[in-house]
């Protein structure tokens, strides 16, 4: 494995899963500062994210930041620990962050990157088209010349927070056949969204538009760049899934921790039934290891500077997908009816884990994905 | 020795049997309103409406009250033509009946009820005059349901039922409850529970909705404050409810199959992964989805002849300690392993939220919803866990 070699070989990078002190107390205040938030919107979240400095650490370390994916996966793991569905993930950990990584490619892009670190604007990315999983090539968006200009014909499916962004990364085919990657401002499609509700409470929206006329600053990568990025954003955002999978996770394991201490049957608590401790640590252990292959995922992206090992991505989601079918069912089952009354907290950490697991395929998609 | 047919070969049903399907397969196909079947065939749950329409044709033919016998005026259908009726029923796209009437209340009125409550209740259960409700759960006795709370003091010729249930599911579609209350506090707990039958209408009653996570209203709250009952409501004697609720979960035991309905929604998961793409290619020729989907039909296979074989001993008179627990956990198990692959099979087309069609993103399975849904079939009459105490005490002691 690409990843293990390159941290033996030492180079003086930090070693992976060596508790690191600036990032423990960022966990620390992102986590606290969301507890007492309590269920927010956005503008709330990142107010409080602001507020904490945590845009300017997303920054590389080149521009005095923090950098890294570990750190955005960070507030990923963090916001889903709270149940939050926020566009951090798509905005900030994928988009945000390939931004930053990419530095001085044009006006454009820097006036973008330039608002996403300052926690001001918002960006998206529309990832699916009439197929289940998420179009990697080949797109049903087409672009092509018409006269002197361009020309794109949108048709993109379930894109998250579209109604909510001030830009749109659209990936698209040229007449060529070749990978596009354009950028539109909110002017340019938010009439023409259909929006809805994803089952996690995502907002999320439709968009067909046809013949929309672009202008060059609209197009930003071709061919082997506008592939490479994609894989890179798309790999960040794996990454970041993977994270916020953990933190929902990890919420449902407590709060079955707590009430099997708490919940009374036949004249002593839950927890006291043998059979019942031992689910209970067997969700432990599938979380555990759904915890170091997140971290893993985050790493493989941090150190895949011009591409992450994707075989390695596809095996740390395969192990957090599967594990969040197995804690979301059992969480469910040990707490009983409780757990299905959507006043409780813990069907909406369900329907998140849900709507994770299938963002990108199911664990089979995962394990699939190598074989193709 | 047993003498065996010369080619050795066995039958799933008798000649009869297979005569009784068709039979039933044609009436359904001939009086089924569509607009119910293409509902049901959508993934949307049937409302009180369609559920009543139904019983009513059913009624009809005299097959409303399909699991009773013909001295109350069931068809006296035997164990395997019921599991037929009901696959039959359930696989052209009919509404299940109400299950609270028909399969539980009216075998304890049948077996310990007065006359009157017989001629009174059956009739009524049969037409669904009267829509049922069952009064079992407490906030703080599910599993351990003989801690039950609710409390009923008999004044002069009426009781006064203090007290509240929980997860009542169709309780504000329901007209009656039968309820489980406690009657006394002395001796064995299991001695004071007395099993009582309650007019909703009566003054006293809140039932307040509980919103499942899959953004639906099926189960209640339902509160009880110096509801008055009159005792003639009382089934049976004071006292000895937790024996009729014994009885009718012994009554019960082999009719949580489900299995017509599992076929219903196999045949949709196939018709999902046939016109979603997955990869460029329907998700039906992926080569993950069809080891799971395999593996699926095999298990419902393998459930849906235990369930066969179950009935056939206990019609020879071969009960035992496993097969009303094994049936339960198999059967709930396998709904929701349905549910699950239909979920998996649309992938992130499962995912825009529409709660039984009330968004207007159509089309839509209702794969994600039904999903969540189905996490109460291994929770409900008697969760998973205590299906394996039963079983347990029955082998283990």
């Amino acid at each position: 494995m690409n990843l293990a070699a390159e941290i033996d070989a030492g180079d003086g990078l930090p070693v992976l899963f060596e508790p690191d002190d600036t990032l423990d107390m960022f966990k620390d205040m992102v986590g606290r500062a969301l507890g007492d938030l309590g269920q927010a919107d956005w503008s709330a979240i990142s107010a409080v994210l602001k507020e904490l400095g945590l845009f300017e650490a997303l920054l590389p370390a080149s521009r005095g930041g923090y950098g890294g994916a570990r750190l955005a996966s960070l507030v990923c793991d963090r916001l889903g620990e709270a149940g939050l569905a926020t566009p951090f993930t798509v905005s900030w950990a994928a988009i945000g962050r390939f931004l930053n990584t990419i530095e001085g490619s044009g006006p454009r892009l820097d006036e973008i990157a330039a608002g996403l670190n300052e926690g001001s604007a918002l960006a998206t990315l529309a990832m699916h088209e009439t197929d289940a999983l998420p179009a990697s090539r080949d797109f049903e968006t087409r672009l092509r010349h018409v006269g002197e200009r361009w020309e794109i014909d949108i048709c993109k499916r379930m894109i998250p927070f579209a109604a909510q962004a001030d830009w749109l990364f659209v990936p698209a085919t040229t007449e060529s056949g070749a990978a596009a990657l354009v950028v539109l401002g909110r002017d340019a499609f938010s009439d023409a969204l259909r929006p809805y509700d994803l089952i996690d409470g995502t907002p999320a929206a439709d968009l067909d538009i046809t013949g929309l006329a672009l202008s060059d600053e609209n197009i930003l990568l071709f061919g082997k760049e506008a592939d490479a990025a994609l894989r890179e954003m798309r790999n960040m955002l794996c990454a970041a899934l993977c994270a916020e999978a953990v933190g929902a996770m990890r919420a449902m394991v407590t709060a079955t921790r707590d009430y099997l201490g708490m919940r009374r049957q036949f004249g002593q608590v839950l927890s006291d039934f043998q059979a019942l401790r031992h689910r209970f640590i067997d969700m432990e252990i599938v979380l555990t290891k759904a915890e170091t292959m997140a971290a893993l995922a985050s790493a493989a992206v941090d150190n895949g500077a011009g591409g992450a090992d994707e075989a390695l991505v596809d095996k740390c989601r395969y192990i957090v997908i599967r594990s969040a079918w197995a804690v979301s069912q059992e969480a469910m089952q040990m707490h009983g009816a409780i757990g299905m009354a959507s006043e409780t907290p813990l069907g909406a950490y369900f329907k998140r884990l849900l709507a994770l697991s299938l963002w990108f395929g199911d664990e089979d998609e995962a394990l699939l994905a190598q074989t193709r | 020795m047993p003498q065996f047919a010369s080619d050795g070969m066995r039958a799933l049903f008798t000649a009869e049997e297979m005569s009784f399907r068709q039979e039933v397969r044609a009436f359904v196909a001939a009086n089924l309103p569509a607009e119910i079947a293409s509902k049901l065939m959508g993934g949307l749950h049937p409302g009180r409406a369609d559920v009543e329409t139904w019983t009513r044709i059913l009624h009809e033919r005299g097959w409303a009250a399909y699991s009773w016998p013909e001295e109350y005026g069931g068809p006296g259908f035997s164990p395997v033509e019921r599991y037929i009726f009901e696959d039959e029923c359930a696989r052209a796209g009919a509404p299940e009946l109400v299950p609270f009437g028909l399969k539980m209340v009216a075998p304890v009125i049948m077996k310990y009820g007065d006359d009157r409550q017989k001629a009174h209740y059956l009739p009524r259960i049969a037409r669904l005059d009267d829509f049922w409700c069952q009064g079992y759960s407490e906030p703080g006795s599910g599993s351990d349901l003989a801690s039950l709370k609710t409390r009923a003091v008999l004044e002069g010729d009426r009781y006064i039922v203090d007290g509240q249930k929980v997860w009542t599911t169709s309780a504000h579609e329901a007209d009656w409850i039968f309820c489980l209350v406690r009657t006394s506090k002395e001796g064995k707990r299991q001695n004071g529970i007395t099993f009582l039958l309650i007019d909703l209408k009566s003054p006293g009653i809140t039932i307040r909705p509980i919103i499942t996570l899959d953004g639906k209203h099926e189960i209640n709250e339902v509160w009880f404050e110096g509801v008055e009952v009159p005792v003639e409501n009382r089934v049976g004697e004071e006292g000895k409810g937790w024996t009729y609720a014994k009885y009718l979960l012994e009554h019960e035991r082999l009719n949580f199959g489900g299995m017509g309905f599992c076929k219903r929604e196999l045949a949709r998961l196939k018709a999902m992964a046939a016109e979603t793409m997955r990869g460029g290619r329907p998700v039906l020729d992926d080569p993950g989805f069809k080891l799971r989907l395999e593996a699926l039909e095999a298990e419902l296979l393998a459930v849906d002849m235990t369930n066969l074989r179950f009935l056939r001993e206990v019609a020879a008179g071969r009960e035992n300690a496993l097969q009303a627990p094994v049936l339960k956990i198999i059967s709930s198990e396998i709904q929701q392993t349905i549910s699950e692959l239909q979920t998996r099979a649309l992938g992130s087309r499962a995912l825009a939220f529409n709660p039984q069609g009330t968004a207007s993103n159509t089309p839509h399975h209702y794969a994600a919803e039904n999903y969540c849904n189905m996490r109460k079939t291994t929770i409900y009459a008697g969760s998973n866990e205590i299906q394996r105490n039963i079983a347990a005490k029955g082998i283990l002691g």
